[in-house]
């Protein structure tokens, strides 16, 4: 943890360090306007424009480039990936086309084939894209055994909290049709799976899924998002619950570094007993979320997002019914060479509605929830070119995930106080096509 | 000529003259430079008949007409970091051009008159998207922070049969086609993303996805579109405005375009693998009873429930 946090600072400074030599190597636009034609300073300038965020001047410096000199492949491949960024697909296909039938270096050979195929797959009408995902986990406290001693009357609780792993995998896919039109509108469909397999703990084990189908639509700068959504969970190969519903999500872009959003959502809750819980459809009933927040990005290289939420429950039994707010942030910080640091944190207080007399008569149980997480990325190809191994296209687009979990429930009633702390280890492969 | 008729030329000619010259001024402006110059491109300037050869590096004025012959192409850098690339057989103005580089603000106008163009808006259409628009015979081009190519004329209407729009009433010489290239919603820049709006009296259209255009048939003709762009459309742009490799590779270095271009650093993950768990908090928490009191309970607080 202390390395993990000692290498985000020095990233951190040697990210700003770069921009401050940058800066003090300014190639000047003035600079630019008296030597036009220029090839290396319009190469230079490219270069500090992208350290600077201002894609679309490389880009106009790269073009001016190849226009005095088109024979300038490794400029190409820079022009084609500003494209890319720029989300001009058409432009950077056109480039790498071209340069995959130039001579190059087998490494930049790689990437034009590696990024013609992406933009090839994010311009189509229909697109594909998703991850699969598999890994361990190791849990001081996977079921959430009390760490209190006593309940409420009095009598001694079980606290024997055992460490246990667990096998993980997941996967998502998401199809995206456009709507013609030209208002960059389209529908989608997405479907998520998880599986977790405990090596003791059978009553942690689980696997969800859930579909959810909708559409987006743009009116300029804002975003409106309505879909419908299943999602089912199974607890040791029995149905647990199902949520029926839909929502509806809306953005607003103040600007490139501002994001608004608010959103809602209503679902019904389907319980059944399973071996290892009998209250069933006592917790049946809907639950609608309302939620809005602002994602901050402070350089074009990370990002904050910051949300309230309230929950509101109506389950058929008051025992089971409760309102919550949440607090939640996370951030995420890319830190070059694909690698990214990924944090969240939130709070949420739950407040039912009638006490549950299986733990108190006069006692209505108010829960608050701490949960943070950590996780640091790196992409497989980069670890295997530190052991002098070469990528390939089953490497392309791994990452390996490290994360760590801290998880803190304090309750008035003393059977709903725990806590955790858990590590995972995951690979992640991206697909898109 | 009486007296009287002297006065009013004289306090004409003295009213005037500075009127004159600021226009003169203004006509003389320097408003950018031509950086990169393809085939036969002629520069006139103001009022003046004859046209001169452009070259690299040589100022352009206020009011400068760009004229350029057939397998040639122009790029102009303005003042604000603008840029204007023209293909062949066009016909450019640049009108109005007023900025203030310490507010990164002003105002800009340009007319096409005629040929193939591309354009990427610099700090005025930026800060102030309003205060940035092309003009061309049939309708004007509204620009907020974009990269879009078009062409008027005949070629426009070529364009237009290709991608389907009826071509019946289009005006031959004052045709146009817009494409917006980018940036698109998916940047991953600190950019707005790109948005033209298309419009003359007769109606207005809005591009806002990269590689959909919009087609005017003619002047008093309302835009119709935007449609996506086919292979062939960007095929016609890319031959006017873009360049070929025409021989050995130049230089041979090997850098990695990931690396130059920044992209290399966006591996975003789109979510987490495991998600926090608030799947079933409800479950585990269920079993913090004493093992007898979970037993099989149909019933629950006095109520009994359906099991399923």
């Amino acid at each position: 943890m202390l390395k993990l946090l000692k290498n985000f600072v020095l990233s951190t400074v040697l990210l700003i360090a770069a921009g401050t030599t940058a800066m003090a190597d300014d190639v000047t636009y003035d600079q630019i306007l008296a030597n036009p034609d220029d090839l290396e300073l319009n190469y230079l300038y490219a270069q500090q424009q992208v350290i600077k965020g201002d894609l679309e001047q490389a880009s106009a410096a790269l073009e001016r480039l190849l226009l005095l000199q088109p024979n300038w492949d490794t400029a190409r491949l820079f022009y084609a990936l500003v494209l890319y960024r720029l989300d001009d697909m058409a432009g950077a296909k056109r480039e790498l086309t071209i340069l995959s039938q130039r001579p190059l270096s087998p490494s930049q050979s790689r990437e034009v084939n590696r990024y013609l195929a992406l933009a090839t797959a994010r311009s189509r009408s229909t697109r594909l894209s998703g991850r699969v995902a598999t890994g361990f986990r190791v849990d001081s406290n996977p079921d959430l055994t009390t760490n209190a001693d006593n309940d409420l009357n009095g009598n001694p609780l079980d606290t024997d909290q055992r460490v246990d792993g667990a096998f993980q995998a997941g996967a998502t896919a998401r199809i995206e049709h456009d709507i013609p039109g030209g208002g960059g509108n389209f529908l989608f469909v997405q479907t998520a799976t998880n599986l977790n397999e405990q090596f003791k703990v059978d009553e942690a084990d689980y696997i969800t899924g859930g579909v959810k189908a909708g559409a987006t639509f743009f009116f300029e700068d804002l975003q409106v998002i309505p879909y419908g959504t299943f999602d089912t969970l199974w607890l040791d190969g029995q149905n647990y619950r199902n949520d029926y519903g839909g929502g509806a999500l809306a953005k607003y872009a103040v600007n490139p570094q501002l994001t608004v959003f608010t959103g809602g959502k209503g679902v019904f809750q389907n319980y059944h007993i399973v071996s290892t819980d009998s209250v069933g459809s006592a917790r049946n009933g809907w639950l609608a979320e309302a939620t809005g927040g602002v994602t901050v990005r402070p350089t074009e290289k990370s990002r904050i997002t910051a949300r309230v939420s309230g929950s509101f429950k109506d389950a058929r039994n008051d025992s089971y019914s409760y309102d919550a707010l949440e607090l939640a942030a996370s951030g995420l910080l890319l830190v070059g060479r694909g690698r990214y640091i990924l944090a969240v944190a939130s709070y949420r207080w739950q407040d039912y509605e009638q006490p549950d007399p299986d733990y108190s008569a006069t006692v209505t149980r108010e829960d608050k929830l701490f949960k943070t997480r950590l996780a640091y990325g790196v992409p497989l190809d980069l670890l295997l070119e530190k052991a002098s191994i070469t990528g390939s296209d089953v490497t392309s687009n791994v990452n390996l995930q490290v994360g760590v979990n801290y998880l803190d429930q304090n309750s008035n009633i003393p059977n709903f106080d725990a806590d955790s702390v858990s590590a995972d280890i995951m690979l992640i492969k991206r697909f898109a096509n | 000529m009486n007296a009287r008729t002297f006065l009013t030329i004289s306090l004409a000619t003295v009213m005037a003259g500075p009127l004159l010259w600021v226009a003169d001024a203004r006509a003389e402006a320097r408003i950018g430079v031509s950086a990169a110059v393809r085939g036969n491109v002629f520069v006139r300037s103001g009022a003046a008949t004859d046209q001169r050869r452009a070259r690299v590096d040589e100022s352009i004025l206020l009011q400068d007409e760009v004229l350029t012959k057939q397998q040639s192409a122009l790029q102009i850098l303005l003042l604000d970091e603008s840029v204007f690339t023209v293909g062949e057989n066009c016909e450019m103005v640049i009108d109005r051009f007023v900025y203030d580089p310490d507010r990164k603000a002003g105002e800009m106008s340009g007319k096409v008159l005629k040929g193939a163009f591309r354009f990427m808006s610099g700090r005025i259409g930026k800060a102030n998207p309003t205060k940035a628009n092309i003009e061309t015979p049939s309708a004007t081009i509204g620009i907020r922070g974009t990269m879009f190519e078009g062409v008027v004329g005949e070629d426009a209407i070529k364009l237009a049969e290709l991608l389907g729009f009826s071509t019946d009433s289009a005006d031959s010489g004052r045709a146009l086609l817009v494409v917006l290239r980018g940036p698109g919603r998916k940047t991953n820049a600190l950019s707005n993303n790109g948005i033209i709006r298309v419009g003359n009296g007769a109606g207005s259209k809005t591009i806002s996805s990269p590689n959909h255009a919009v087609f005017v048939p003619g002047p008093g003709q309302p835009p119709v579109g935007p449609i996506k762009i086919t292979d062939a459309i960007l095929e016609y742009f890319d031959f006017y405005l873009r360049s070929l490799p025409n021989g050995p590779a130049f230089r041979g270095d090997a850098e990695s375009g990931e690396g130059l271009s920044g992209q290399g650093a966006f591996n975003l993950p789109g979510g987490d693998f495991p998600p926090l768990n608030d799947l079933f908090g409800d479950e585990l928490f269920d079993n913090q009873l004493p093992e007898e009191e979970i037993i099989d309970k149909p019933c629950h607080n006095e109520v009994c429930y359906d099991p399923n």
